[in-house]
């Protein structure tokens, strides 16, 4: 690897330089408690849930999208789950399936109406993430209990005293930047999202992808309702409320762009852990909560700013002043 | 008198904010004769109350009051009060069970509800009024935005940083997420005292497993059933129907023959509410201010406790 490609490497993959920093940051900070692998432990669990709902995001955006309900098909998809596991008493694996599906369904819907008519995507996840928040409590109010172990392994149990959950995530992570970067339905979706009328001249069905990246986030998002689900090990009927902006955040922090066709699944896991890392120092310092929700917007507007002027210092290293 | 209850949820921002941009005009077309309002902010609606006042429908608030002289009743609990008896049960367990024993000294964990709502400000200000007076005991505080699953996280940050020795929920799921974070610490929720407001069915589940050691129950069951038959007394009676200040409010003075709904016959516990004293609040209106329990190990099988009702739902 040559001087230019190393730097375009490091430029490219700025957030986790980004974390890094914050995470020395609130280290120096409270060396005891943050510098522990329990710490580092905890806070990849935490951020599993989010993870998956940045993933969602993440597919969307790059589809030239995005989705306001992924928090509601989550919700949504483990209330329904959750109801229909304990009154039939479905074994815990077919309902690990049925999550999925239901959130898959749900992210149909969405792709049906923004994919194949066509309608405005901002105006029809609004109406859904509406529509999928009180059929949740149509479905249910209250709690869930009594979910079988298996259900709630994936968002509860340990393997080796690491929490399932996070190889859940890191597996799919890598899953992910494997489909987008290696399939043909990877480079579909960024080419749809970079110019989504040149790839309709180019004989590609851009309906098929624009409401597969919807399926696909109806999906993911069905996962987080289920590691929501495994966390509490119970399903409530707010689970995953008001996640939708936090979500944005981690995809936006991590460099995916809000036009579309530009982004990468690993540094959107970078922007999620970055969040988490936040979350976790503020708290940790025990300050009043309100300066905390407002030292959060601050972070995540500098990480925004530092990751922004990547394409700056891209664009110098390609000219080369740098 | 024939009475028809048209439900609307209040507790969404948006709606709220729907009510206000339409003040209300589409309620009057449908021919409302009064409105009972459980708000979520107490000031958001001051406009719509006022519109209602103009045109002559009266407004009976319950559980959360509006801040306005034209509700002509509040029926509902104190959060602050709330906030307030179990901070004191907090300082009575670190008096008597936290060494040096004798001296209240420690570190309280609290887990707030959302920021700026009437319910979650009221329930945090009376906590702190009682823990302000104890110098020596740390309050560390963080917003659990009523959500269990932001409640774990946040008292799982805590717990891994400071040695705290009680923890306070201002409602029953942020409770339930802070037992959730003692158990996913591999620690044992009974080494902590754990204080909630709402003693939900888990809840108490938790206070007979040890996990949590007292709650603060509420008779919501009550609020709006009080509200509506107040709301109907001054329809047919004027005025002179509703309880004054000064005045006590007893089961005898409400005459509701209520109905068994959902298998459950409310009205056989009137314990759970009265008798409820009135008092003048300082936004101009009485508030009938009924009851609340304290649940514990003693008496958290208590059929009369809402969260015991076998209620489909729950």
């Amino acid at each position: 690897m040559n001087s230019k490609k190393l730097k375009l490497f490091f430029v490219d993959n700025m957030i986790w330089v980004i974390l890094l920093g914050v995470f020395l940051f609130f280290g120096i900070i409270k060396p005891r408690t943050f510098l522990t692998f329990q710490n580092v432990h905890f806070i990849l669990y935490v951020s599993s849930m989010m993870g998956f709902l940045v993933f969602a995001e993440t597919i969307c955006l790059l589809s030239g999208n995005f989705d306001l309900s992924i928090g509601e098909i989550a919700g949504f998809s483990a209330m329904v789950t959750a109801v229909i596991t304990v009154k039939s008493g479905l074994p815990g694996y077919l309902g690990i399936i049925l999550v999925v599906l239901i959130g898959g369904l749900c992210g149909a819907f969405n792709g049906l109406l923004v994919g194949k008519i066509r309608l405005n995507p901002f105006l029809v996840t609004l109406g859904t993430s509406i529509m999928f928040d009180w059929l949740t409590m149509v479905v249910r109010r209250g709690s869930v209990l009594g979910l079988p172990a298996v259900y709630l392994a994936p968002g509860g149990a340990r393997v080796f005293g690491v929490y399932l959950a996070i190889f859940i995530l890191l597996g799919f992570a890598i899953l992910l930047a494997f489909v987008l970067a290696k399939t043909i339905w990877g480079s579909n979706l960024y080419s749809v999202g970079g110019n989504i009328e040149a790839t309709r001249r180019c004989g590609i069905n851009t309906d098929k992808v624009v409401f597969s990246a919807f399926v696909v986030a109806g999906m993911l998002a069905g996962i987080s309702g289920l590691l929501y689900t495994g966390y509490m090990g119970v399903a409530t009927s707010n689970l995953a409320d008001g996640t939708v902006f936090m979500a944005f955040a981690g995809a936006v922090i991590g460099g995916v762009s809000l036009t579309g066709g530009r982004g990468s699944i690993l540094n959107a896991l970078g922007g999620t852990l970055l969040l988490g890392i936040i979350e976790a120092g503020l708290t940790m310092m025990a300050i009043d909560p309100a300066w905390q929700g407002t030292f959060t917007g601050v972070l995540v507007l500098v990480a925004i700013l530092l990751n922004q002027s990547r394409q700056i210092l891209r664009d110098r290293i390609l000219m080369g002043e740098m | 008198m024939k009475i028809t209850v048209i439900s609307v949820l209040l507790w969404k921002l948006e709606t709220i904010l729907l009510l206000k941009s339409l003040k209300l005009d589409e309620w009057w077309i449908w021919g409302v004769d009064g409105l009972v309002i459980g708000a979520v902010e107490s000031t958001a609606l001051i406009p719509a109350v006022e519109y209602a006042k103009e045109h002559n429908v009266p407004v009976i608030t319950a559980n959360v009051d509006i801040y306005s002289p034209d509700v002509l009743l509040y029926i509902g609990f104190l959060g602050f009060e709330s906030g307030k008896i179990l901070a004191e049960e907090i300082v009575k367990y670190l008096r008597d069970e936290v060494e040096p024993i004798g001296e209240v000294k420690g570190t309280v964990l609290e887990i707030r509800g959302t920021m700026g709502s009437a319910t979650g400000e009221d329930r945090h200000n009376g906590f702190v009024s009682v823990l302000d007076e104890y110098p020596e005991v740390r309050a560390i505080t963080v917003v659990g935005d009523w959500d269990m699953a932001q409640a774990k996280t946040a008292a799982e940050t805590v717990l891994r940083a400071y040695e705290v020795d009680t923890i306070y929920g201002d409602n029953g799921p942020m409770a339930m997420g802070a037992v959730g974070a003692i158990e996913a610490l591999g620690k044992n929720p009974q080494d902590y005292f754990v204080a909630t407001i709402d003693a939900l069915p888990e809840v108490l589940e938790a206070i007979g497993e040890g996990k949590i050691d007292v709650a603060l129950d509420q008779p919501c069951p009550f609020y709006t059933p009080l509200a509506v038959y107040y709301l109907v007394e001054f329809l047919e009676k004027g005025e002179e129907a509703l309880p004054k200040p000064g005045d006590i409010v007893t089961a005898e003075d409400v005459n509701i023959e209520g109905k068994i709904h959902q298998g459950v016959d409310i009205w056989a516990h009137d314990e759970m509410w009265a008798p409820a004293p009135v008092v003048e609040t300082e936004y101009g209106h009485p508030w009938m201010q009924t009851r609340g329990i304290l649940v514990t190990k003693d008496n958290y099988t208590l059929e009369s406790l809402w969260a015991n009702f076998e209620l489909e739902e729950w």
